[in-house]
């Protein structure tokens, strides 16, 4: 296992506690024995909306226990990719698969597989944290000691004792993101898809995140993660950049550093993708001139 | 427990959670309906009573006597006020004073003596045409009953009136046993039509969608809930009925129990089925709204399917309202027996099956 730089932007704001293991992660199953069998695959995805293409011709893979991100701006497409890979839109065109199971043809099967946490707290507001967590347990197929298990670990690892009895949707919104991370994870599940997983929390509750995620990573799950901070994508194994519905560069951080034009290498990774989306709207406009 | 299970009582549980944490859901659920039991049960009638009837009066001999004791005796007349001729008559009318007026010619009495027969003029509100017609009857018998007493023997034959499952005609005991129907249909769709409708509002839908879960098991764990209300509030409000009202109950509690299941099931389907197309609560309020009211007016409720139009008698056949009303009347006044009530449960069947295959394909499409 690869040391991730899981400490630097929020040790700063840090209370110098160290983290401990996660517990999240030690229930997760060692997924390590196929490392080239691929866990997440997107083999030219497309998606259009009438004459509008919301992402184009989109390929990649993420290996077991690898962080993928996918990087880029607000209506980039980068929702849309990720919303075809967890079978909430179906691609007009190429096909996903989750786990070795096709979305279009297995679609139970391959969200059996996946654990989903959505950027928008989407869980039942009127429901407390219990309700919420059994119910999202069940529909995993979890009944019974297996259930209170799960929900148990969770809990514990997550912090969420407190609020068990409390209507989730008055939680603090640190406290909603650590109960859609939870439900997400409930059944240890092969893939898991993070949409925007930190946005709005504060560095401390990032920094627990990034904690549980690469744990759990490391474990043999593969995680799919969008974001569009340049830090957390410096955390990703590897990295997709999505512009205008299209995929501009993809690599680890390392090699999009080194990608820019000119041989330079990119002194951060917000630098490189200022400098790919700029190269591809001059190689745009020339061929539109 | 197999895989679909364990989804479908998890979605079912949820379900139930959401309703009952509602404050406003358990109003809406337990109290109001009782009140409208009984508010309608008793206001929704036909009969006509205590209307006020105008009177000219020409006549001052023992026809017109006899005749105005009679009407004066019976409770479907309240007060008979007297006008000095037609124009006052129909100016009362007009200004709503009076439903109608009796006019007795001058010669009533004579001509009753002499053997002739006496007419005597109605003059009716015709706007109010269910109240007219039944004043109408009324007077009409009034009036034969009078013209016997006077001349026995003149009449015609006798014509004896018995009537079967509700001697005295009363007509509570018709609207209570449809009552039960009409607000069990109510309430089971307002419950069952925000279901889907309500997870795509606050934003929920896509999370559930991500999940492991078919749309027949979305379908039939979100049916549940729909389906105890109308179970639980259709048989406790037959029981109501039966131990609290005059209405008798000669027919079998399980048996109405078994077409009250069968029918919130039909009454859920037709809600979901209207949930997977809304996209937010209130579409899915006026779609139901869409639905309950041709419901309500087709199945024989307010007027008898026997009365309508050739080509809507079969849509009122597939009404699921029609098949309970039909149960509910039969078990309370004339033990209906098991073979008849199993005819009315299974279109009822047959129409959820339909609305739920129709509610899966309208999901499955929408998700898409």
């Amino acid at each position: 296992m690869t040391a991730r730089p899981d400490e630097g932007f929020a040790a700063m704001l840090d209370d110098g506690a160290p983290l401990q293991p996660s517990a999240l992660a030690e229930a997760f199953p060692l997924r390590l024995d196929q490392p080239d069998q691929p866990a997440i695959a997107a083999i030219g995805l497309t998606r259009r909306y009438g004459d509008f293409i919301a992402a184009q011709d989109i390929s990649f893979s993420v290996r077991p226990g690898e962080i993928f991100g996918l990087l880029g701006p607000n209506g980039a497409g980068k929702s849309t990719t990720f919303r075809m890979l967890c079978g909430l839109a179906t691609p007009s065109a190429g096909r996903g698969t989750v786990a070795g199971r096709d979305l279009s043809v297995a679609r139970a099967e391959a969200r059996q597989a996946l654990g989903y946490m959505p950027q928008k707290f989407s869980l039942y507001g009127d429901l407390t944290v219990a309700a919420n967590l059994k119910f999202v347990a069940g529909a995993y197929g979890l009944t019974g000691s297996a259930q209170g298990t799960a929900i148990e670990r969770v809990v514990a690892a997550l912090g969420l004792g407190p609020y068990l009895e409390s209507a989730a949707g008055l939680l603090p919104l640190g406290v909603k993101q650590r109960l859609a991370l939870g439900a997400a994870v409930l059944h240890t599940p092969p893939v898991l898809f993070l949409d925007e997983p930190t946005s709005g929390v504060d560095p401390l509750v990032r920094r627990e995140f990034w904690h549980h995620i690469n744990a759990i990573a490391a474990r043999g799950t593969a995680v799919l993660v969008t974001t569009h901070f340049m830090d957390e994508a410096e955390n990703c194994d590897r990295v997709l950049v999505i512009n205008r519905s299209q995929t501009i560069a993809q690599g680890t951080p390392d090699e999009l550093r080194r990608s820019i034009p000119g041989g330079e290498i990119a002194p951060s990774l917000g630098a490189a993708f200022f400098s790919l989306i700029d190269t591809q709207r001059r190689v745009l406009e020339g061929a539109a001139a | 427990m197999s895989g679909a299970l364990v989804r479908i009582v998890a979605m079912a549980l949820k379900e139930l959670a959401v309703v009952l944490r509602d404050r406003r859901v358990m109003t809406t659920l337990v109290a109001s309906p009782v009140i409208q039991l009984v508010l309608f049960g008793l206001a929704t009638t036909l009969e006509v009573k205590n209307v006020s009837l105008g009177l000219v009066n020409r006549d001052t001999g023992v026809a017109s006597e006899q005749f105005l004791a009679a009407v004066g005796a019976t409770r479907n007349v309240g007060e008979v006020i007297v006008y000095p001729n037609e124009k006052a008559l129909g100016e009362a009318i007009e200004q709503r004073e009076v439903l109608g007026g009796v006019i007795l010619p001058p010669d009533l009495s004579a001509r009753v003596a002499r053997g002739e027969g006496g007419e005597i003029g109605l003059l009716l509100d015709g706007r109010r045409v269910n109240a007219a017609q039944i004043v109408t009857a009324y007077l009409s018998e009034i009036a034969a009953t009078t013209g016997l007493a006077l001349r026995p023997g003149a009449a015609g034959p006798d014509l004896v009136v018995r009537n079967w499952y509700n001697p005295n005609l009363d007509y509570s005991w018709f609207t209570l046993p449809g009552m039960i129907a009409v607000i069990t249909t109510v309430l089971v769709l307002s419950v069952s039509v925000q279901a889907i409708a309500r997870e795509r509002e606050f934003g929920t839908y896509d999370q559930l969608m991500a999940l492991p879960m078919r749309h027949w098991e979305i379908l039939l764990g979100k049916a549940v809930p729909a389906f105890l209300v109308g179970l639980f509030n259709g048989s406790f409000y037959v029981a109501m009925v039966a131990l609290l009202s005059d209405v008798p109950f000669l027919g079998s509690y399980p048996l109405i129990v078994l077409a009250i299941a069968a029918f919130s099931l039909a009454v859920s389907s037709i809600g979901l089925a209207i949930s997977s197309v809304a996209g937010n609560q209130q579409q899915a309020f006026l779609g139901g709204f869409l639905v309950i009211v041709p419901m309500i007016l087709l199945s024989g409720y307010a007027s008898p399917i026997d009365g309508m139009p050739g080509w809507l008698q079969p849509i009122a056949a597939v009404d699921p309202l029609s098949h309970l009303l039909a149960v509910c009347h039969g078990v309370f006044l004339k033990a209906m027996p098991a073979a008849m009530i199993l005819d009315h449960i299974w279109p009822m069947l047959l129409v959820a099956a339909v609305a739920l295959a129709l509610g899966h394909t309208l999901l499955r499409g929408r998700s898409n």
